[in-house]
């Protein structure tokens, strides 16, 4: 079941420079940084209530990141759902015919996650991310911010 | 300035109806209505509702700046609002920091549009519930 907005994704030019806007003048606090070398990203997480906002910096033009923004420039990325299953809600979207760009959950910086292609949900790209413990971070070594670039 | 909670994200799409069917389909999120603060002028809404938040799929209006951005990207997200403690702090605060806004009035509530530039692109609305 999917119970709240988990994360909006935006991607940035620069994290810090991002924080100026988003932590300093909005006032809301970084819950999460983590840096992904293989991903070719630095991100963000930053409470917003029930929900956070998601900064993605590209490390390289060459990134998926990187190349959403040297394509559409700053902006929106993607919206995250949160679940207390995320394999199965991975499987209802299956069977419900929705393309998916995930075969199956993996470990991402907002939990176990996976995600949805564009294509079948209006040109918006749907992550779904069921939360693990806290102290149980999905940021670390094998950390993956889990933003896919369709 | 103290930003509280996602209020909505806004979806841009040609068929607002086909949109809202297709996530009510895909993700079983219960209507809820689509007006109110924060909500963009001229254009036709529907919305349904995920946690304490909203998703408001709008066609826009020919002209506008919301249809001129669908035309270019194509359908999909397009804005973000953000309901906040105090609208009046948000504008001192906006103001202090030298970034450019409009405040706007949307069923006897006021909003502040945010200039995109300086949310990073983002569409970004700003509003105080009472």
């Amino acid at each position: 079941m999917l119970s709240r907005i988990h994360h909006v994704g935006i991607v940035v030019r620069n994290l810090e420079q991002a924080y100026g806007f988003w932590r300093d003048i909005l006032g809301l606090p970084v819950h999460k940084v983590a840096t992904v070398t293989d991903q070719g990203v630095r991100a963000a997480l930053l409470t917003i209530g029930e929900s956070e906002i998601e900064l993605l910096e590209p490390l390289a033009a060459t990134s998926g990141i990187g190349k959403f923004l040297v394509k559409r420039g700053e902006g929106l990325h993607h919206l995250c759902f949160a679940t207390d299953d995320v394999a199965a809600e991975l499987e209802r979207a299956r069977a419900k015919g929705i393309r998916v760009v995930d075969e199956r959950p993996r470990l991402g910086l907002a939990g176990m996650i996976c995600f949805l292609h564009p294509a079948s949900t209006h040109g918006v790209l749907i992550e779904y991310a069921e939360p693990l413990p806290e102290g149980d971070s999905g940021a670390a070594p094998a950390g993956n911010t889990g933003a896919p670039h369709p | 300035m103290k930003a509280r909670c996602i209020d909505h994200v806004t979806v841009a799409t040609p068929d607002a109806a086909a949109a809202q069917a297709t996530f009510r389909r895909h993700f079983g999120l219960p209507p809820t209505p689509a007006g109110g603060p924060g909500s963009s002028p001229g254009v036709a809404g529907s919305a349904l509702a995920v946690g304490g938040a909203r998703i408001v799929f709008v066609t826009p209006a020919a002209g506008t700046a919301l249809a001129a951005t669908l035309a270019a990207d194509g359908e999909g997200m397009a804005g973000l609002c953000l309901e906040v403690a105090c609208l009046d702090d948000a504008v001192e605060a906006l103001r202090r920091a030298g970034v450019r806004f409009e405040v706007e009035t949307s069923g006897g509530c006021r909003g502040v549009q945010v200039d995109p530039a300086a949310a990073h692109g983002v569409r970004l609305t700003l509003i105080e519930r009472s």
